[in-house]
């Protein structure tokens, strides 16, 4: 098929104020790689990284709900002394509740409820409830300063993906998709996998939409099923060379239509039919994992062969990578202990440690550990002091965004490093604060993006990523 | 002496007597033009002596603190811009007793003087104790700008080809020995301004051994500040970087021919060095220091036609980083030598790649990744890409190589990392590999 459809098109404005600068970077660029041509940015700069790229893909791991740094990462033996006692004014300092606990009476503080240790020769501490990912600690880069002004989980989550608590904006991937283009021609730049049947806080999927960006650039999410994309396949009666037919046809009469009217959702929805067309073949075969072999299903776990498990999700993001998707995201829920803390915890450890962990082990394994990045973090913390009664075995905590704990492996970013500190308290961050656009910043300079540069004009002013803040966290950074 | 040193330490407070004095005069003699305040002219007199009394306490107490360690340049100005205000002070009291033979012209234009040097003397006094930028670290950018000095340039040398005796050991010697121990003043017989010299040693010996715990030189630098032997006795002592870098010198292989590429391995030292010495030791990507003219666009697409998917490192580099496109079978690797200085990465991994069509790649010489994963290549292909200098990372992960093709590699010295986890490499052979390559990682599977 053609590539050409991707090349962004000229709308009159664009040809009058940049026609020279405009069609010289069109002809230049075709002389490129051709995978390149779907993220041919008029508005952004160049069609590739600004510098050299440390990472060719990032797999993001989000536990959704918040997962309690307090008991996984950042054990505070203050908390575990202090137990029962109120949470002291200093410290707190009138940071705003939510409406779970404004209504308590006291705010008891509970230290860590599982065991600690120091793991590998980074020392890096983690709990009881992670055993596989202490294996590789030393593999990691935990930063524990991090911070966020939201309270609650959408604004929050939308923060992280798009930089802003409110919705509209494009996702992370999607800027990514439209900066770096794809490097796989049969499979979309962005996918996302969500853990099947989990409760919890609910996920939208506008937090990998492409918000005011070509619609060719959002995430498509894979199900786990008979039909992985909805609408993907041909209903019975149509076989792949009338859809082929139907689809060139469609093609020659949407160019009509462009050629009138030069909309360039046009270009984008051609785009994603041909796009639709070649996914009928690549998308079964990446998400075929029967033929993976044995010793592989025993790294992941015993939820892997259940397709839509997380175990499952982590073994396709490792396949999605090798064919060279861009961006896998994958979300899985019910982190949000706002009770029964203790229950719930480790339900959810065993079904991300060691998924989460094999992942990491099999990218190094298969060298893509050096030019993949994987997160695993959720959209805030948790807070120390106790959510309900303190003496009940069902206690929780409420959600907290002044600190919470991230971690990062692979390209790069420094192994075997904790970055920031925070209080003894585990309430505000010590040292070195990473703000959600530091985070955003660093992430695109590690696929060699200056986040400040990556910008689209909307709505009269451009707009990136990160928008007027974020920077870089250099102290991460491997070299 | 217990009294300089003690006393010494009150020149800041006193010094600010004269000051304040002389500039308060020097208003009081601008006032009293006016006639109503003409009676301000009486004082003057007594004003001046206060002056001149507290400038002299001010300069005896200043030529103790002086020892203290304070940077040179500045403390000669200051020291005799300081006995200058004394001296022109002293001037001045006598001339304002003389009132009617005194010219008041001389008088005006002598106190004039007298101000404009306590301003340059007292700023310079500033500096001393709180450091050069003291007044322009919190200043508004407009003004900090004006006074920027120009950052220390960056030397464009090749740490391959520099030594790091001629550059970074030698000056420290040279500026902050060198004014006694040089071949004219020759203290102890020591000598530092040659290597010849200064590994011949002084009176009592060698100064610089084997290692830096048995050198003398190192010793004395090391010493506490007060310590008799402590080097040098005067002026600024070695700072952190320098004795830092001073002792992995002396520890070093070559004292005299070690080049400035062997300092990139070392944790700390390239950003101190950056820092306080302006010679950039980091190790470099090749992609930053190899300079190459752009590829013409027309053999790039000849490269794309053949299947491959070919984009530059980043925006404007010449550089490419060059993939199968997935799918597409490998035909013959040709037309990706045509590229040969150009590409950087290359990834053939995942196809029917085999050692002949391998061989092609030993014309890429600026090749630092490599990704050879689930191809026919074998032992025998690794002979092919035994001379890839720059080589940093190869990928042979499901292939049948084993630990004897692995010999292949101990001339990659650039090498890095190396995947070789589902071949026949075990254990035993990888750690012999490491044994040539040290800084090698084997990543062999979980």
């Amino acid at each position: 098929m053609c590539q050409s459809n991707h090349h962004k098109p000229y709308t009159r404005r664009d040809f009058l104020t940049k026609t020279s600068l405009g069609l010289g970077a069109a002809t230049f660029a075709s002389f490129l790689d051709p995978t390149s041509l779907a993220a041919q940015a008029i508005d952004g700069i160049g069609s590739g990284p600004h510098f050299a790229p440390k990472a060719k893909r990032v797999i993001y791991l989000f536990q959704s709900g918040a997962p309690s740094q307090i008991d996984l990462f950042d054990p505070k033996p203050v908390l575990t002394r202090l137990t029962g006692q109120e949470l002291p004014e200093s410290i707190r300092k009138g940071q705003r509740l939510t409406g779970m606990t404004a209504g308590q009476a006291s705010f008891p503080l509970v230290g860590h409820q599982f065991e600690f240790k120091q793991h590998g020769q980074s020392g890096a501490t983690l709990s009881e409830l992670m055993p596989y990912t202490a294996e590789i600690a030393d593999e990691l880069c935990f930063i524990k300063s991090m911070h966020t002004e939201a309270i609650n989980h959408d604004p929050a989550i939308t923060f992280f993906q798009t930089g802003s608590q409110f919705p509209g904006r494009p996702s992370v991937g999607a800027w990514l998709s439209y900066g770096l283009g794809s490097d796989n021609q049969n499979l979309p730049g962005f996918v996302v996998l969500v853990t099947k049947d989990k409760m919890g806080q609910p996920l939208y999927s506008r937090l990998w939409g492409n918000g005011f960006l070509p619609s060719e650039h959002q995430g498509v999410q894979f199900r786990a099923g008979k039909d992985p994309v909805l609408y993907l396949t041909n209903p019975p009666g149509v076989d792949e060379l009338s859809r082929g037919n139907q689809i060139d046809h469609l093609n020659q009469l949407q160019e009509k239509q462009y050629d009138e009217f030069a909309d360039p959702e046009i270009k984008a929805r051609m785009a994603q039919y041909e796009m639709a067309f070649r996914m009928q073949t690549s998308v079964p075969e990446v998400m075929d994992i029967s033929q993976e072999p044995d010793y592989i299903y025993d790294m992941y776990g015993p939820d892997v062969k259940k397709p839509g498990t997380f175990a499952a999700n982590c073994l396709l993001a490792r396949r999605l990578a090798e064919k060279g998707v861009k961006f896998i995201q994958l979300f899985h829920q019910g982190w949000d202990q706002h009770g029964a803390l203790r229950q719930n915890l480790p339900k959810q450890t065993l079904e991300t440690d060691q998924p989460s962990a094999a992942l990491i082990k099999d990218l190094k394994q298969r060298g893509m550990l050096e030019d993949t990045l994987v997160i695993w973090g959720g959209e805030f913390g948790r807070t120390s002091y106790s959510q309900g009664n303190i003496n009940s075995e069902y206690f929780g905590r409420d959600h907290h965004g002044n600190c919470f704990t991230i971690f990062m492996a692979g390209a790069g970013v420094k192994k075997g490093m904790t970055y920031g500190q925070t209080d003894e308290f585990s309430y505000n961050v010590a040292e070195n604060p990473v703000h959600i656009h530091d985070f955003n910043a660093t992430l695109l300079h590690l696929l060699g993006i200056d986040h400040e540069r990556l910008t689209y004009k909307f709505q009269g002013r451009r707009y990136r990523l990160t928008d007027v803040h974020g920077n870089v966290v250099k102290d991460i950074l491997d070299a | 002496m217990n009294v300089e040193l003690f006393f010494g330490r009150f020149h800041p407070i006193v010094v600010h007597f004269p000051i304040g004095l002389l500039v308060l005069g020097f208003l009081m003699q601008i006032v009293a033009r006016k006639q109503s305040m003409q009676f301000l002219r009486k004082s003057l007199p007594f004003i001046l002596l206060i002056s001149s009394i507290s400038a002299l306490i001010s300069v005896v107490f200043g030529w103790w603190i002086a020892e203290q360690g304070y940077p040179s340049d500045t403390l000669f100005w200051h020291r005799w811009g300081g006995v200058s205000v004394l001296t022109g002070s002293t001037l001045l009291w006598i001339g304002s007793k003389k009132s009617s033979e005194f010219s008041a012209k001389y008088f005006n234009g002598l106190y004039s003087i007298v101000v404009m040097l306590v301003l340059v003397t007292g700023h310079l006094g500033g500096n001393l104790t709180h450091g050069n930028d003291y007044l322009l670290e919190h200043a508004p950018r407009f003004v900090s700008n004006w006074f920027e000095e120009d950052a220390m340039p960056l030397e464009p040398i090749h740490p391959d080809s520099a030594t790091i005796y001629e550059k970074l050991i030698s000056p420290i010697l040279i500026q902050k020995c060198g004014s006694c121990h040089d071949p004219q003043q020759n203290k102890g017989g020591l000598d530092v301004t040659s290597f010849a010299s200064l590994s011949e040693g002084g009176d009592g010996g060698e100064v610089i051994a084997q290692n830096a715990s048995s050198s003398e030189l190192f010793r004395r630098v090391t010493l506490p500040p007060d310590h008799s032997k402590f080097m040098p006795p005067q002026g600024e002592p070695l700072s952190y970087s320098e004795i830092l870098l001073l002792q992995w010198w002396l520890n070093s292989d070559d004292l005299q021919e070690g080049r400035l590429s062997a300092l990139e391995n070392s944790s700390m030292l390239p950003e101190l060095i950056l820092r306080d010495m302006g010679v950039d030791v980091r190790r470099k990507a090749l992609y930053e220091t190899l300079e190459l003219a752009e590829l013409d666009p027309m053999l790039i697409d000849e490269i794309q036609k053949s299947g491959f998917a070919v984009r530059p490192l980043y925006d404007d580099s010449p550089f490419l980083d060059v993939s199968l496109v997935q799918g597409h079978s490998l035909k013959d690797l040709t037309t990706v030598n045509k590229a040969s200085e150009h590409i950087t990465w290359l990834d053939l991994g995942h196809s029917e790649l085999d050692n002949e069509r391998l061989a092609v790649t030993a014309a890429l010489t600026n090749l630092t990744r490599l990704e050879l994963q689930k191809t026919q290549v074998n032992d025998d292909g690794l002979k092919h890409i035994s001379q890839l200098a720059y080589l940093e990372s190869l990928n042979l992960y499901g292939t049948e190589v084993s630990d004897q093709g692995l010999m292949n590699l101990s001339s990659l010295k650039s090498l890095k990392r190396l995947y070789v986890w589902d071949t026949k490499v075990t254990r035993a052979g990888a750690e012999k590999l490491q044994e040539h390559l040290p800084n090698l990682e084997v990543i062999l599977g979980y």
